[in-house]
């Protein structure tokens, strides 16, 4: 059982982070929730860990979602302080020091609805079908439809926005 | 030839190539690819769109910080969760300890140079890693997670345990604690006295230094963030031409401690993992510059560390 974890945690810890990171968008939050996520499931030590791995990972996300509106609130308090104010909203500052193809990216993930989103990030943190089916709902057949239509409005959105920015800076 | 009529739907193109598919389906779907050219480029397209879909996702990954603690780490953790209740009773027990140290450098004061003089010789054989246990520590009772005899017990909680710098609760010792700014910003008794000069610093000890002499310590001004408080400064020489590592502690109006870490990449990244590894939960930022790395460390939200780190590495890019 404490192998069954070990042998998890050796192989999905930079998979939690990553899927953690495409909702949180925030590398050290990311990293601090996948642990989180793992410290839970050593004390649970749930029957399907792999998928109650993801499944954690996905509620913590969603309460971190909430958490960051009072964060940001507390950063305002923060830059009221003389001594602490940043140049600038951190906000414009991460979208200039985000990577400019990644930010097209994301903004083409954000353009999915929420369910072909959840069903891409599950497959591409390396759950199965029947996986993703119990964690999302859908029929273990529906997957397959699910995914081509998220793949095909992914690389769509991706190319409008891509074309759309070249066209602006040239 | 036609050997199987119907051609194969979309979705079910995407299950086949993601492997989704029973054996036996996939059988069906491979002779009818043989047969069906419509199908073949079908199924090429499907697999390019794959193929980019996971490239374009492979871009939202984050740069990897830190490094992942073990999952015995983690366990320990879970286990210290459990009994943080009673963290908190030591943490009054060396809260009391530092009042009677304090109380006690009062009535010490005129021996204060004998005690130096022992420290001295503590401090030249004592070398790196030697955390947590105090070599001498005749006036602390429990060993607190994060000694540092002038911290204030409320930031104490929140700061970095970072370099294994030995201390002891002498009221000469205290002399290693330095301020900037505004001295009164914590209220702990401070001695004035300056380190003794026997205890000049070697290569690859960390020394604490006043505020005042971190900059002839240092070879540079140790980076930190400009206006507010420095706490405490620890500094380890490099060998020979080598830069140092520097540790800057300073104290926000908030109470909260942010740590500011300076120094070659490895050197700053052990420390980092090794604050991991000791259960601290504080948010890191770091920013590499060539093979230097530059680290702030403290318990407020990622963004706000960035926006110090960035302000620091502004800071060092005008000096």
């Amino acid at each position: 059982m404490a192998d069954e974890l070990e042998q998890l945690y050796q192989t999905t810890y930079q998979a939690v982070v990553r899927f953690l990171y495409r909702k949180v968008w925030d590398a050290d939050r990311a990293e601090d929730l996948a642990q989180e996520v793992f410290m839970r499931a050593l004390s649970h030590r749930p029957e399907k860990p792999r998928s109650w791995v993801f499944a954690v990972a996905a509620n913590l996300a969603r309460d971190e979602a909430r958490a960051a509106i009072r964060r940001r609130r507390h950063l305002t308090l923060l830059s009221a302080d003389p001594a602490g104010r940043p140049s600038a909203s951190p906000t414009a500052d991460e979208m200039v020091e985000d990577d400019e193809r990644q930010a097209e990216v994301r903004l083409a993930l954000d353009s999915l609805t929420a369910r072909d989103r959840e069903v891409l990030l599950l497959w591409d943190a390396g759950l199965s079908y029947p996986e993703i089916a119990e964690r999302t709902g859908l029929a273990v057949g529906a997957i397959g439809t699910t995914l081509a239509r998220a793949r095909k409005r992914l690389v769509d959105a991706y190319e409008r926005q891509h074309d759309h920015d070249a066209a602006a800076h040239s | 030839m036609t050997m199987t009529p119907l051609h194969i739907p979309e979705h079910e193109l995407h299950a086949y190539l993601d492997q989704a598919l029973p054996r036996s389906r996939c059988v069906t779907i491979e002779s009818h690819l043989a047969a069906c050219p419509g199908c073949r480029s079908h199924r090429d397209a499907t697999a390019a769109l794959r193929d980019r879909t996971t490239l374009l996702l492979a871009r939202l990954t984050p740069e990897r910080k830190r490094i992942p603690p073990s999952l015995e780490e983690l366990e320990r953790r879970v286990s210290a969760r459990a009994t943080a209740p009673r963290l908190r009773l030591r943490d009054l027990a060396w809260a009391a300890s530092i009042l009677l140290a304090v109380a006690l450098g009062y009535a010490v004061r005129p021996s204060a140079r004998a005690a130096k003089a022992a420290d001295a010789q503590v401090v030249a054989t004592s070398t790196a890693p030697a955390p947590r246990q105090p070599v001498v520590s005749e006036v602390r009772t429990p060993a607190p997670p994060a000694p540092s005899a002038a911290r204030p017990k409320a930031a104490r909680a929140s700061h970095a345990s970072v370099p294994p710098v030995r201390r002891d609760s002498l009221p000469a010792q205290r002399a290693a604690v330095a301020y900037g700014d505004t001295p009164a910003a914590v209220g702990v008794e401070v001695s004035t006295d300056s380190l003794p000069p026997e205890t000049a610093p070697s290569a690859g000890l960390w020394r604490t230094v006043p505020w005042t002499q971190a900059e002839e310590q240092a070879g540079a001004e140790p980076p930190r963030v400009n206006g507010v408080p420095v706490v405490e400064v620890q500094v380890k020489r490099g060998d020979g031409a080598a830069k140092p590592v520097t540790v800057v502690a300073q104290q926000l109006k908030s109470g909260q401690l942010i740590t500011t870490i300076e120094g070659p990449v490895d050197d700053v990244w052990a420390l980092l993992s090794r604050r991991g590894d000791a259960g601290d939960t504080a948010g890191a930022e770091t920013l590499r510059q060539g093979t230097r790395l530059l680290a702030v460390t403290g318990q407020l939200p990622a963004d706000s560390l960035r926006a110090m780190v960035r302000r620091v590495n502004a800071a060092m890019r005008v000096r």
